[in-house]
């Protein structure tokens, strides 16, 4: 069908109105009710155009088109009712624009500077509303509203929760809960769909959510920010919401091969991002992850998973199979190099597999996806130590090193450290994991309070032992306190406040281990001594058979790796002094752990994907590392849920204490389906705002 | 005739529609009064039956406020439901049909884009005012209810003259009649005389005033109906109908000038044509229609300051006439402004200043020395002086 | 990364960016602009017009004040703390400017003095007709945004010019290659970095007016506790940041004072009803300025600075409120003259929200006790104020005396004002060609300052006497900058 407007001929086909056509056409009608994924309401008439044939001024965005229209977009008579129109809606809004927050972005203040109207000789009818910030997340500003029922549409059509709608409240018309009840009663599910589509700022985000230093995606949906590798997680809850785990993790593994082990593991700080958070409590992120993964039938994600680029003749080596190593094996390998994954150990998977207990994260579980990532051809060398890296490099074109952290501190300084019966937490985790076994005799004193110290004491326990944990900080504040409460819980004895004196022997074989009590205690900044407020005279000895370190974890590299490094055994690059992804030997890297120490599983993962993206640009390719596995659907009609705001975070049931602590099985139960679903059913899903599209600006026409 | 809603055409375009229909009778009243159609509940059901004939519609509703007994027991056998809708907010924008259709899906009744609307179990929306659906049946009754200045019903034959109307509905003799919403047909004077068709109008309130009431008065009181009632959805409505009530009360108290006053004229012409339902339109037209009639009256209080009526209390004054008064002095004990001096047996004198023209002292004056004045004021001193009257 | 070429590259597109980059491109220069906002016009499109000298329309009006007249009156009133050659030739340009608009399609009509306050107020006994305002729609009367159109016709003839415009692209980063100016880091609406490579960037940020902490720092105000000035959203003071990483020494920093009642956009009503010559008292309940000098809104901002706690209350008793429902205002400023109509209304609504600066009380005790004004102060006050009333004439102030209505008959009505602020100004330290000048006075090559950023020609006070000063500023100093760049490039 043929249109003219502002005698440009147009085509458009039957339905369409005449705004869009127009927009569409590059022809810019100025216009504020319609928003352009919204049902046109025809209110406030700014979009007034001449119809050839028609007496009055018709409302563009709601006359259709009809063949062999002609238009006029700024005629005298359609000019007229626009400006009327403009200065009744500025005479019911606040005559004063400087103290708006909305200054600059307000989609009115476009409209005024373009047509120039001034409601000088009208009545002011602009009545006082006080500003309404109860409510978690959105601010009504409701001062500033012009009525233009944006939201109320966006909220009852495109959302279809229907908790905003027209008012009459004192005898003014206002946009409100019915009888004015705080969002959270009206079954408000805080999606930010009316914040997105306000063009005055009357509804905002609260202060401070949006900041100049993220950028606006980042800040609306800041989970997805926080997540060092940036999974797309509210994506992932809805497709576990919608029941297909497979698309969810098709949507995991987008951005992290391992999301059984993170589901598991992983220090979940987007939890702490979570917007949800403001309602209530957050999103368990971390355990959906698990529930995804172990529900994950038809793995649908596979096919593309695991199809590799051509080719490139480029030959890979990777020192260390651990989370970093094999992710960026599996980048490197899907962008058509040759991979070689050197691994020291007899079974890979680094410290999932031999760094955590098992019943925090078992072999098995590892070993099924990393069998994933060999599928797309990363060859994988076990029991294999490389003692250089640059004689490595001379027969491949790149070297990563991901060696991570794996070796235990031992605290020389303290008298009798160099006892044969003196071993590190890696060492008890290995000896369960991997089946060495170790003469720690009947009871073990741990020296330290971190969650390392906390997974060994979990696992000598388990191994029948009497455990205590012997660290400085009160109520060992240093580990997660679920992981503390665990492990005491299953047994072991904690001596916290404590300073470590001397490991004390008899007839050479270690017997226990002299202490004293402290108040409290601080590191000099920079000789890193430790300062002690000791109590006097309460030094006593805890007897035991043997000891372990629990004091930090370190490379364990040496001047022979062939690398430059720093004191502490770090690699690092000549070029800034500092820890980078490249290092002193050209074609050289090094990534994960190894550089960043001791971290956790998600933040290894992410530095994997830096450097395999870096080493792709350095071997030519392009260094595009990013995958679209799975098609999802994002439904913006997402209903209404009775009660959803006071939605109960469901936590993960423990094993009973007394039953976990005699096997390795995992000591926490995953969700259950209808668990799974309802947490899944709580996700704000905050992302859905960012497919509303952006309403057109004057300026945005030539 | 309002031309509002083209009731033939809608007719026959209900009627060319296949599927399944739902005639709605939406006897809501627009002002949340019980309906004047209870009397006539027996008529208004009969013709409610022939119009779902001519649509070919299965079942017919019946909305309405308060109970709905009268329509009940006339429905009793026929295919009628009756509902009453005690939750429709507000009336005037209810009348849209398309109103109908949103209130019969959940939603609130307010209009919105002119596309046919379904009912959740899929009957076509086909709504009518209960006045139309009598004229659509062709069964004319000899009489109807109105309600004449929103108290007295008042039952009219056909051909009686709107003077006749006004009389008995207790405003002997008026100098204008007003019908209500929504045809909102002004007739001036001169046209009291005329008979009118009482099936030719759409709403069933009619206003009547004589010499003492002030037009803008009236004016105020519907047009304020009108902005109480608005949806808020129409800018034209929302803001037009204030505005232009805000005009009115500026010409009430002298602060309106001709260049205000043709701007709400402009304005009442936008509004005829840019706004979704009938609320925003017949305001415009009454304000228009007022301009047209009474525009003569509405002038004189703007450049004249001059209110004929001498409602209009910035226009008026009021003055205690020399010959008649005693000096009594009840009229200050009735003024709470101590607005009123003068001493026992001196004319008093009622201060300009401080009056504010409340008139109790009209009513405590046993003499009834104390009147009202517009522009000629009667003669009287400035201070109290002592009183002239012998008796 | 988004790469463009370009001669200058303009950060900021508010009212000097707009004529900067028009200047430029003018001279033929190929020009990028980045805007952090989505509308441009900065805070001018909520202003209503420039000053200048010598313009066309001021000699149809019979107005034939001279550039060095108001250079001179200008000077004096600043006590000569300001680049006199740079505030030369501003006032020099000012008229011309004129002329350069209305080519633009803008109309400019000339209004002579400010437009509310009577003549009868001293501070503006001499005031200097000045004052032009872009013409509003036909048929109305100006009124605050009308300089929007301005903004809006300048943004198209940028475009026209062949200007590439970015919106929502805030500038970071100015790069700097052997000591020039040579480029601009910005990054765009989804957090792509965008670099503009170009020979001459000019810096139009608009001061910090947002930027509560940089207030605090650099001018010793809370706000929010004792300043409650504009924050136009953005204006952070990325020009100032920007300047001084690339050396330019800092320049003396000042706000354009005034005073408001705080989040005076939901009681605006309530603030016209009480910007009236009633009687103004500290917090000592003393008077501290003949009322009727109210209307210059710099000259009270310095004497409430002054003041303790940097406030000052406004009391009216109740026959002087019925006065005012009766007669209307003395002084309809820019809230209009309707204000006492919904006096009422507006009060209510204040009382209701619990909003902290209104009072009402039935006797001077009680007022005293909600507003913290010392009683013993307030009472002598009284007695001395009422005394005079009753004569007939300020006997403190020599106030004018239509303007002295006792305070006695209850209940008494109050209203609390703080010092308030247009924005900030000056910071970055620039020679007369608006090039940013380091410590030791040698200029940046390539790099340029202008409007707020760098305007500190008013010494300590914002001369009413010559208003629309701040709009003229930043509209000339743009428009020169254009014009020294292109004398810069083209060598």
């Amino acid at each position: 069908m043929q249109i003219i407007i502002d005698n440009i001929s147009v085509e458009c086909q039957e339905g369409e109105s005449i705004l869009e056509v127009a927009l569409r056409n590059n022809i810019y009608i100025p216009h504020l009710c319609k928003h352009p994924d919204l049902e046109a309401s025809g209110g406030c008439r700014l979009c007034s155009v001449e119809i050839e044939g028609e007496e009055f001024p018709k409302p563009a965005c709601s006359t259709y088109v009809k063949e062999g229209m002609k238009i006029t977009v700024r005629g005298p008579k359609a000019d007229e009712t626009r400006k009327m129109a403009m200065e009744l809606i500025l005479a019911g809004h606040p005559s004063e624009c400087t103290g708006c927050p909305k200054y600059g972005k307000c989609e009115l203040q476009s409209m005024y500077q373009f047509l120039g109207a001034s409601p000088e000789h009208w009545h002011k009818t602009s009545k006082p509303v006080p500003d309404n910030k109860d409510n978690p997340l959105i601010m009504h500003l409701m001062i500033r509203c012009v009525r233009c029922g944006r939201c109320v549409h966006a909220c009852r059509d495109m959302r279809g929760v229907k908790v905003l709608d027209y008012r009459h409240i004192k005898g003014e018309i206002r946009i409100g809960t019915k009888d004015g009840v705080s969002l959270a009663d009206a079954g408000c599910r805080f999606c930010g769909a009316c914040i997105e589509v306000c063009p005055t700022g009357s509804i905002m985000d609260q202060v401070g959510l949006i900041t100049e230093e993220t950028t606006y995606a980042d800040a609306v949906v800041p989970c997805r920010a926080t997540c060092p590798a940036h999974i797309s997680i509210p994506e992932y809850i809805r497709a576990v919401k919608e029941g297909d785990c497979d698309t969810a993790v098709g949507i995991i593994r987008e951005k992290v091969p391992f999301p059984h082990a993170l589901g598991l593991v992983c220090n979940n700080r987007c939890e702490e991002k979570c917007k949800r958070g403001d309602l209530n409590d957050p999103l368990s992120i971390r355990n959906l992850k698990r529930f995804a993964a172990e529900n994950d039938k038809t793995q649908s994600w596979k096919e593309k998973y695991t199809a590799c680029a051509p080719d490139t003749g480029k030959k890979v080596a990777i020192i260390g199979g651990g989370a970093c190593g094999l992710t960026a094996g599996y980048y490197l390998r899907k962008k058509g190099h040759d991979v070689t994954v050197f691994e020291a150990k007899k079974i890979p998977g680094g410290h999932m597999t031999s760094g955590m207990p098992a019943y925090r994260i078992p072999t098995e579980a590892v070993l099924d996806e990393v069998k994933v990532i060999e599928e797309t051809g990363v060859k994988i060398v076990c029991d294999k130590k490389i003692e250089n890296a640059a004689e490595l490099k001379k027969d491949y074109d790149a070297v990563l090193v991901a060696i991570g952290t794996s070796v235990g501190k031992k605290l020389m300084y303290l008298p009798g450290a160099d006892l044969p019966q003196v071993y590190t937490a890696l060492d008890v985790l290995q000896a369960q994991r991997l089946g060495i076994d170790y003469d720690f005799g009947q009871t073990v004193n741990i020296i330290g309070g971190g969650n390392v110290a906390f997974d060994a004491a979990g696992t000598l326990v388990r191994m029948g032992k009497t455990v205590n944990v012997v660290c400085l900080e009160k109520d060992a504040s240093q580990a997660t306190p679920s992981e503390r409460d665990a492990a005491l819980e299953e047994g072991a004895n904690l001596f916290d406040s404590h300073s470590n004196e001397a490991i004390l022997a008899e007839n050479g074989r270690v017997c226990g281990l002299q202490v004293h009590k402290i108040n409290s205690f601080s590191f000099d900044p920079d000789t890193r001594a430790l300062i002690e407020d000791a109590i006097p005279d309460s030094t006593y000895v805890i007897p035991c058979d043997s000891i372990v370190f629990a004091a930090g974890q370190v490379t364990g590299l040496t001047d022979a790796f062939g690398i430059e490094l720093n004191k502490f055994g770090y690699p690092i690059d000549p070029a800034t002094g500092k820890s980078e992804y490249t290092t002193s030997v050209e074609g050289v890297f090094a990534a994960g752990d190894v550089i960043t120490g001791t971290k956790f599983l998600i933040d290894a993962i992410a530095g994997a994907r830096d450097v395999a993206s870096l080493m792709d640009k350095y071997l030519g390719g392009d260094g595009q590392i990013d995958e679209q596995l799975v098609e999802r659907k994002a439904d913006p009609h997402i209903g209404r849920i009775e009660g959803f705001a006071g939605l109960k975070r469901t936590e993960l049931k423990e094993r009973d204490a007394e039953e976990r602590k005699k096997d390795f099985d995992v000591s926490s139960i995953g969700f259950t389906c209808e668990e799974g679903h309802c947490e899944a059913e709580r996700c704000l899903q905050c992302d859905l705002r960012l497919n509303v599209s952006r309403p057109h600006f004057w300026s945005d026409f030539k | 005739m309002n031309s509002f809603n083209l009731e033939k055409e809608r007719l026959e375009a209900y009627a060319a529609k296949e599927g399944k229909k739902l005639l709605v009778c939406e006897a809501v009243h627009p002002l949340g009064k019980e309906s004047v159609w209870i009397d006539a509940a027996k008529d208004l059901i009969d013709s409610v039956e022939i119009v779902r004939e001519k649509i070919g519609a299965e079942k017919a509703l019946v909305l309405c406020k308060g109970d709905g007994k009268a329509f009940e027991d006339a429905a009793a056998g026929k295919a009628i439901e009756v509902k009453t809708a005690d939750d429709v907010e507000y009336g005037m924008p209810f009348m849209a049909p398309t109103a109908v259709g949103r209130y019969l899906n959940g939603e609130q009744g307010y209009p919105c884009l002119d596309k046919p609307i379904c009912t959740p179990d899929g009957e076509l929306v086909c709504a009518f005012l209960p006045s139309a659906i009598i004229r659509l049946s062709g069964k004319l009754p000899e009489t109807r209810e109105f309600f004449v200045n929103d108290t007295n019903k008042v039952t009219v034959k056909q051909g009686q003259t709107w003077a006749e109307v006004a009389a008995a509905g207790g405003v002997a003799e008026a100098r204008g009649v007003i019908a209500g919403f929504p045809d909102f047909d002004v007739f001036g004077e001169d046209e009291l005389a005329q008979s009118f068709d009482i099936w030719s109008l759409e709403g069933d309130e009619i206003e009547a005033f004589d010499a003492n009431t002030c037009i803008t008065d009236v004016a105020l009181k519907l047009i304020t109906q009108c902005n109480d009632q608005t949806c808020g959805r129409c800018i034209f409505c929302r803001e037009g109908t204030l505005q232009i009530k805000l005009t009115i009360q500026d010409i009430q108290n002298g602060k309106a000038n001709m260049e205000s006053y043709n701007l709400a004229v402009n304005l009442a012409k936008q509004m005829v044509h840019q706004t979704l339902c009938g609320v925003g339109t017949q305001a415009g037209k009454l304000f228009l229609e007022l301009a047209d009639k009474f525009g003569k009256e509405l002038e004189d209080h703007i450049t004249s300051k001059d209110c004929k009526a001498l409602s209009c209390k910035k226009y008026i004054t009021y003055h205690v006439l020399q010959n008649l008064c005693t000096g009594c002095g009840k009229c200050v004990d009735a003024c709470d402004e101590d607005a009123i001096d003068g001493k026992p047996r001196f004319i008093h004198v009622i201060s300009k200043i401080d009056c504010t023209k409340c008139g109790n002292c009209v009513s405590a004056c046993p003499e009834g020395a104390i009147v009202k004045a517009g522009k000629i004021k009667p003669p009287g001193p400035m201070r109290p002086i002592p009183c002239r009257r012998k008796d | 990364m988004k790469k463009y070429q370009a001669d200058v590259c303009v950060v900021a597109a508010g009212l000097s960016g707009l004529a900067a980059s028009i200047a430029a491109a003018e001279q033929g220069l190929k020009v990028v602009t980045l805007e952090k906002n989505k509308v441009t016009g900065g805070a001018a499109s909520m202003g209503m017009g420039p000053l200048a000298v010598g313009s066309r329309l001021q000699r149809m009006k019979g107005v034939n004040l001279t550039a060095d007249e108001a250079f001179l009156k200008h000077m004096h009133y600043a006590h000569w703390m300001a680049d006199a050659r740079l505030v030369y030739d501003y006032y020099r340009k000012t008229g011309d400017t004129i002329d350069w608009l209305e080519d633009m399609g803008i109309e400019v009509i000339f209004t002579g003095g400010t437009l509310y306050t009577p003549t009868r107020m001293r501070a503006f006994a001499q005031p200097e007709q000045t004052g032009h305002l872009i013409a509003p729609p036909p048929g109305q009367k100006p009124g605050p945004r009308c300089a929007a159109t301005m903004t809006r016709k300048m943004t198209e003839r940028m475009q026209e010019l062949g200007c590439e415009l970015l919106l929502e692209t805030p500038g970071k980063k100015v790069i700097m290659k052997d000591g020039k100016a040579a480029g601009v880091m910005g990054v765009d609406a989804n957090g792509e970095e965008v670099e503009v490579e170009c020979k001459a960037v000019i810096l139009a940020c608009g001061g910090y007016g947002d930027n509560p902490k940089m207030i605090k720092e650099t001018l010793d105000y809370n706000w929010g506790e004792d300043l409650f000035s504009f924050r136009i959203p953005g204006n952070v003071g990325d020009g100032l940041r920007m300047a001084w990483e690339c050396g330019a020494a800092k320049s003396k920093m000042m706000m354009e004072l005034m005073y408001q009642i705080p989040d005076n956009l939901n009681h605006f009503d309530l603030e016209g009803a009480f910007r009236q010559p009633l009687l103004w008292v500290n917090k000592l309940g003393e008077r501290f300025v003949p009322e009727d000098c109210i209307g210059n809104t710099a000259t009270m901002g310095n004497c409430i600075l002054n003041q303790p706690g940097r406030t000052c209350f406004t009391i009216m008793d109740s026959d002087t409120l019925k006065y005012y429902k009766k007669k209307g205002v003395d002084f309809p400023g820019v809230q209009g003259e309707e204000v006492f109509d919904h006096f009422d209304e507006a009060a209510e609504a204040a009382k209701e929200e619990g909003y902290k600066y209104y009072f009402e009380a039935d006797t001077i005790e009680e007022l005293c006790e909600k507003t913290g004004i010392k009683l013993k102060g307030l009472q002598e006050t009284l007695e001395e104020y009422n005394a005079d009333c009753d004569l007939g004439r300020d006997t403190v102030f020599n106030k004018d005396y239509h303007f002295m209505r006792p305070v006695r008959k209850g209940p008494f009505y109050a209203l609390q004002s703080f010092i308030g602020a247009y924005g900030t100004l000056g910071g970055v330290k620039v020679d007369r060609k608006f090039r940013a000048i380091n410590e030791d006075w040698e200029p940046i090559p390539g790099l340029y300052s202008v409007g707020t950023d760098c305007c500190n020609i008013y010494g300590d006070t914002y001369p009413f006497v010559l208003p629309g000063n701040t709009m003229a500023f930043c509209l000339n100093s743009g428009r020169m900058a254009g014009e020294y760049v292109a004398e810069y490039i083209n060598e």
